[in-house]
């Protein structure tokens, strides 16, 4: 594997923070924080992932029907069995607020919230985790959807855009701001004047309002704000020196694939994940492999239809099975990045699993009929912030009413399992206790998220 | 009640929500349900799930306990509560229904008033169109907002893109508000003056390489004709490269005009010759800035004419978009053979003699097997700017040597006409503040002028319309009315003359009428029927689950555009001819291209572009519910969805949102191999025999049933195609009754009902306008207002144009 960290770099962070005395650093970037906790740092950098797959699977062929550490894989998660020991599929999950709203599931999945015309979404876990990491890297979060919408969403309930081509994404990484560091900070001078034009305006008229409810106004009040924290942190950070990307790294990274080439895409959008995680330019990222809409076709592997059509098989066999070949063939894609994030360290010398969790589902679990209960869900990596792997956790089993899977004369699942990937079998399961558990051990300082009831232990 | 009219009839159960929610206020079954069936174990005595019904708040419109309230519809609705062992009986279905319905409709209420609620002060964010649209009118600037990297993209309710509770602000939205009004002032005020060339390349200088070896073969051949660049779909070819402009930057971006000589092959049977222009996607496709039908024939090739805005440098190519393309017979070397500099064309009766050992484009009697499109020349002009555009900046900058009071009076000025509304020199301290630190910063007084523009842009004053003071007061101002109107019937800004009106008071009376009959003759009124066509009919939906390649091979990109299209054209020609609001619903007639035309099963058209053309009753169409796009956009890609298709008919045509599905639906499961082939609508049926279930859907799904006939992209068909089971198709039934019990058997029936209903037809579009209006949704508040506007518009048949007319005089329009 390419060292992709030269020494070299490693000596100019370590000097950029001496010239800038690490001890003054921190409460520089303290005061910039609006708002937001304390910073409790800890040694090794935290790290989420979080990648989507829209849809649901084929659930008959992707259901682990035991529970605990002897598990048997199912077919279409077979590709993961090299990391067993390193990833806890579960079952049994489900958010309530996106019972009954289809492929809106897509929205609500980091978020817990609930979906409605007065209804606002709130905070992503991501964005949650973010308000933390960001106050240590360069860039905040990384936000890819490779069709239509990203994942993540704002305290007032607003999406961030999506990134989709991969040179998009190298540059917002990596790339050299335009004409040298005197003009990209004459340029983020220009911007913080004219933020501040338009905060002191409306403060103005705050004070002419009164303490009554002032509407959109604390809206654009917040964000020009922290636009202009971010635009302020931006101009400390030109004084670290990039990191320095290999020309191999660039060269299979910085480059658009085409949307016919799947495996490739999945593949170097991965690789841009682990490269931004080991270089520390950021250490929160969330990738749609595609939205609820339009999933690629995957040409490659003879698949021609669009996940959506895939996923409304209607019992045509055919459709099915290529359904079970989109979703192993999206779960070994996952499997290539915990390989990469195994083999791969970062500036600590500690590969990147350990420090790492990365979230692989869906919102959907029966796509035939929308069902959104019971959803495909697996977690990986994070050992050192104290994950435990190894067993199927089960939240259908330890459900009271739960009277076990259903199996045909053949041993497969009989199709009486969509009921339980459409009405959830334990009311209590909630994914928020998953995103709540992984936003705890990120350093967050929280004791719900969303509609929790109850951590989820491992 | 009588207010509902008709419709009350038709669709009693349904709860209102687009509309006037909670005009049904039917309270009071709902608290004797509670009385009789919930209180004895949430009450006083007992709490089970800590929860007491008597102590939650029946204050909707605040929304404190409005969770709470929603979990007991939803346990009621999917039956799990009352609980089955109670020793109390059962409620009967009905009581269920009735008290689901009544507490949905509260629930809806108390959403809607806390949607349209308004502050003191009230900010509605422009839309991405307006602000395209405000750019373009203040500073004669050009920016598309929609482009990557521009505006994020717009929340949508129920399709509309500018309600004012939806529009919210993100970090990420003022990081691009500021990077656009940076790229809006680049181009105002361009470094080096920008002047317009044109460029011409001949079939031969673009795609044939070394001259003098291609008139070598063509005088072999005693040819005369000159070589035209033979375009076939499955390969793009190059239709613009930045040498061809002289390798310009960024600052040359701007409108140019494309002028094209070109005529079209359609092979028999085949589809019209279909040319699309603009950045390859890396698939042998582009992605259309420009597309069109090449109906001109062979022998008699027609110049095409458009503008497009060009971010420079660009390269751009063109492509033929078929659904058979050449890719499909023979593979890449056949492509290959066919794109190469050493395959000639000139005319398609001399192509074999030209290229007797290629693979073959024409068959033998001279006939075209592939759609193609013959090119003779291309031309880029540009970048063009009118002097219009130009004036509009005339003043905006303040001379070099300007005084302090001399730069803060043209900012004053400038400020004016962005927010649209007076500015004092006092409100601008911060703004002139800016430009002083600039100045001081060491920056040339242009740029730091700069600076001072770009915080005007980026105001809350520019980005929303602002509308109320610290102290409330109930009406608009003349300035903010004349905002109102022209965001309404423009998408955009006032212009001099709205400006000039509010000035001086004349915002009233006969002075508003003149007003408002100049914005409904102005151009700019098209903006109006294209927004809101879109919005209404929620044609962003049109291809979100791109059709199924398999299922439906006639179906690509270029029809998806004209579909969309044809909704919005069909809008324009009945407001054009102010025809009543009958023609939405059955009409003769549509305004179709070529490509629909061949859709629907009609003759070519005469000309180019969207017409009107006539059906005939076996062509099964007429009005918007059997336009393709009406039928795709409620479809799946993969099947036709006959419960969304009732949804949205109840929402966009009678205004009503049916209450939503309970959470807990059991699944629907697939169709078992070895089972007869059934409908979809016979499984619904199943679905519904559940009694939780049948209540509501009884009462959708014949709004949904009756365009059965239709697939998932709006063909017709008489037996709907069924994936697994075996024995034959089965035939489609259509046949269902309203609510009321009024039965219909076919499409063209139901039709005919709903132009009964005409009242409610013509309420709901009133609801509708005025929520595009007004960018908030209605409340039981606003039924007065509503139904003065509905009275007026019946006097004139309720014709579109004067139902437009009538909402943009009405009391509701200066109404907060």
């Amino acid at each position: 594997m390419a060292n992709y960290l030269s020494q070299s770099w490693l000596m100019d962070r370590r000097h950029a923070l001496r010239a800038m005395g690490s001890v003054i650093a921190l409460p520089l970037l303290d005061c910039m924080l609006p708002l937001r906790a304390a910073e409790n740092l800890s040694a090794t950098p935290r790290r989420s992932a979080f990648i989507y797959l829209a849809n649901g699977v084929h659930s008959l062929n992707y259901q682990i029907t035991k529970a605990g550490a002897d598990y048997q894989f199912s077919r279409s998660l077979t590709p993961l069995e090299k990391h067993r020991q390193s990833i806890t599929p579960f079952s049994g999950l489900y958010h309530p607020g996106s019972l009954s709203h289809h492929h809106n599931c897509i929205s609500t999945w980091l978020t817990a919230g609930k979906l409605g015309p007065t209804d606002r979404n709130t905070i992503s876990v991501d964005q949650k985790m973010a308000e933390l990491t960001a106050l240590h890297t360069r860039v905040s979060s990384m936000e890819i959807a490779l069709t239509q919408d990203s994942l993540a969403w704002t305290a007032d309930g607003v999406r961030l855009p999506a990134m989709r081509r991969c040179s998009e994404i190298f540059a917002s990484l990596f790339e050299e701001p335009k004409n040298g560091k005197t003009a990209q900070r004459r340029e983020l001078r220009r911007k913080g004047s004219v933020l501040d034009a338009n905060l002191e305006e409306v403060r103005r008229l705050e004070k002419k309002m009164g303490a009554e409810d002032k509407g959109r106004m604390d809206q654009y009040l917040t964000s020009v704000r922290e636009a202009e924290i971010r635009t302020r942190r931006a101009d400390v950070w030109l004084d670290t020196p990039l990191p320095k990307i290999s020309e191999t790294d660039r060269n299979r990274t910085n480059r658009d694939i085409p949307a016919t080439k799947a495996g490739d895409y999945f593949r170097t959008v991965y690789d841009l994940i682990v490269l931004a995680f080991q270089t520390d330019v950021t250490r929160v990222a969330t990738f749609s492999l595609g939205g609820e809409g339009d999933a690629f076709a995957i040409p490659e592997i003879g698949i021609t239809e669009s996940r959506h059509q895939l996923s409304h098989h209607g019992g045509d066999p055919g459709y099915m099975e290529k359904l079970t070949m989109y979703d192993t063939f999206a779960i070994e894609q996952f499997s290539y990045f915990l390989t990469r994030l195994a083999e791969t360290k970062d500036f600590s010398g500690k590969p990147l699993l350990a420090s790492t969790m990365s979230l692989f589902g869906s919102g959907m679990s029966y796509g035939h009929s929308h069902g959104n209960a019971n959803l495909p869900l697996v977690l990986a990596g994070g050992s050192d912030l104290g994950l435990r792997h190894g067993t199927h956790v089960d939240f259908n089993r330890s459900a009271g009413n739960f009277d076990g899977y259903t199996f045909g004369e053949d041993g497969a699942l009989t199709t009486a399992h969509y009921q339980v990937c459409s009405r959830p079998v334990n009311s209590d399961a909630h994914m928020s206790n998953l995103l709540l558990l992984m936003a705890q051990r990120m350093g967050v300082e929280i004791d719900s998220f969303g509609d929790s009831n109850k951590v989820v232990s491992l | 009640m009588p207010y509902l009219g008709h419709l009350s009839r038709a669709l009693a159960l349904f709860t209102l929500s687009l509309g006037l929610t909670g005009i049904a206020r039917a309270a009071e079954p709902f608290e004797a349900f509670l009385e009789k069936h919930c209180i004895r174990c949430h009450g006083q005595e007992k709490e089970k799930g800590d929860l007491r019904f008597d102590r939650l708040s029946r204050d909707f419109k605040l929304g404190a306990d409005t969770h709470h309230w929603a979990e007991a519809m939803e346990q009621v609705n999917s039956g799990e509560m009352p609980p089955k062992n109670d020793k109390e009986p059962k409620p009967s279905q009905a009581e269920m229904a009735a008290f689901v319905s009544s507490l949905d409709a509260l629930i809806k209420e108390g959403r809607a008033s806390r949607l349209a609620a308004r502050p003191p002060v009230a900010h509605y964010r422009l839309s991405r169109k307006e602000y395209q649209n405000t750019v373009y009118d203040l500073l004669g600037v050009r920016y598309n907002p929609a482009k990557p990297g521009g505006l994020n993209e717009d929340t949508l309710w129920h399709g509309f893109e500018r309600i004012g509770s939806s529009l919210s602000l993100s970090p990420s939205h003022v990081d691009r508000y500021y990077r656009a009004a940076e790229t809006v002032l680049d181009r105002a005020f361009p470094p080096a003056p920008r002047e317009a060339k044109t460029v011409r390349k001949t079939a031969a200088e673009m795609h044939y390489g070394d001259p003098k070896a291609t008139q070598e073969a063509l005088d072999r051949f005693g040819i005369k004709r000159p070589l035209r660049e033979l375009l076939f779909p499955g390969r793009i070819e190059p239709a613009l490269t930045p040498q061809w402009l002289g390798n310009p930057g960024p600052e040359q971006s701007g409108l140019y005009r494309l002028r094209l000589k070109a005529s079209g092959i359609r092979p028999p049977g085949g589809q019209p010759a279909h040319l699309s222009i603009g950045k390859s996607t890396g698939e042998e496709t582009v992605a259309s800035l420009v597309e069109f039908d090449i109906t001109a024939p062979e022998d008699a090739p027609k110049v095409y004419e458009f503008d497009v805005y060009l971010d420079l440098p660009a390269t751009l190519h063109f492509g033929v978009v078929a659904t058979d393309s050449v890719d499909r017979r023979s593979g890449a070397a056949f492509r290959n053979v066919l794109g190469g500099r050493t395959y000639l064309f000139t005319h398609s009766s001399e192509n074999r003699l030209l290229n007797a050992n290629a693979p073959q484009m024409f068959d033998d009697k001279g006939n075209g097997i592939f759609s193609t499109v013959l090119v003779d020349w291309i031309e880029w002009e540009g970048p063009l700017e009118t002097k219009a555009e130009k004036a509009l900046r005339d003043g905006v900058l303040p001379p070099d040597d300007a005084s302090p009071e001399v730069v803060a009076e043209h900012l004053r000025r400038f400020a004016e006409r962005a927010w649209r509304r007076p500015v004092r020199v006092e409100e601008l301290s911060e703004y002139l503040k800016a430009y002083r630190s600039e100045r001081a910063a060491g920056e040339k007084p242009a740029e730091a002028y700069r600076v001072a523009l770009q915080s005007v842009l980026t105001s809350r004053n520019f980005i929303y319309l602002v509308e109320g003071d610290p102290t409330t007061r109930e009406r608009l101002t003349d300035w903010e009315l004349a905002s109102r109107l022209s965001y309404f019937l423009w998408s955009s800004m006032p212009d001099d003359g709205l400006f000039s009106a509010a000035k001086g008071g004349t915002l009233n009376g006969d002075g508003l009428a003149k007003q408002i009959d100049r914005l409904l003759t102005d151009q700019r009124i098209d903006r109006f029927v294209d927004d809101f066509a879109r919005q209404w009919l929620q044609l962003h939906r049109v291809g979100m689950f791109p059709p199924d390649k398999k299922l439906y091979p006639g179906y690509d990109s270029w029809l998806e555009t004209s579909m969309r299209a044809e909704a919005v054209e069909y809008f324009r020609a009945l407001f054009a001819q102010n025809l009543t609001v009958d023609a939405f619903i059955r009409s003769d007639w549509t305004m179709a291209n070529a490509r629909l035309c061949d859709f629907y099963g009609l003759p070519a058209p005469q000309e180019e572009g969207f017409q009107r053309v006539v059906f005939r009753p076996e062509h099964h169409r007429g009005g918007l519910l059997t336009m393709g796009a009406v039928l795709g956009l409620t479809s799946d890609g993969t099947r036709h969805r006959p419960v969304h298709r009732g949804v949205w008919l109840s929402e966009a045509i009678l205004g009503k949102t049916p209450a939503p599905p309970p959470a807990n639906v059991p699944a629907i499961e697939p169709n078992p191999p070895k089972n007869p082939k059934a409908t979809l609508r016979d499984k619904l049926a199943a679905h519904a025999k559940d009694p939780n279930c049948a209540a509501c859907h009884s009462k959708i799904d014949p709004l949904g049933l009756a365009w059965d006939n239709y697939d998932a992209i709006g063909q017709w068909r008489t037996r709907e195609k069924v994936a697994a089971g075996i024995g034959e198709d089965p035939l489609v039934n259509p046949a269902g009754a309203l609510p009321d019990g009024r039965a219909f058997g076919d499409p063209e029936e139901f039709k005919r009902l709903l132009v009964e209903d005409r009242d409610s037809v013509a309420r709901a579009l009133v609801e509708h306008l005025c929520t595009y209006a007004l960018r908030r949704v209605l409340t039981f508040d606003d039924r007065e207002d509503i139904g003065l506007i509905v009275a007026a518009a019946k006097q004139h048949d309720y014709r579109l144009k004067d139902i437009v007319r009538a909402i943009a005089l009405s009391e509701l329009m200066r109404k907060r």
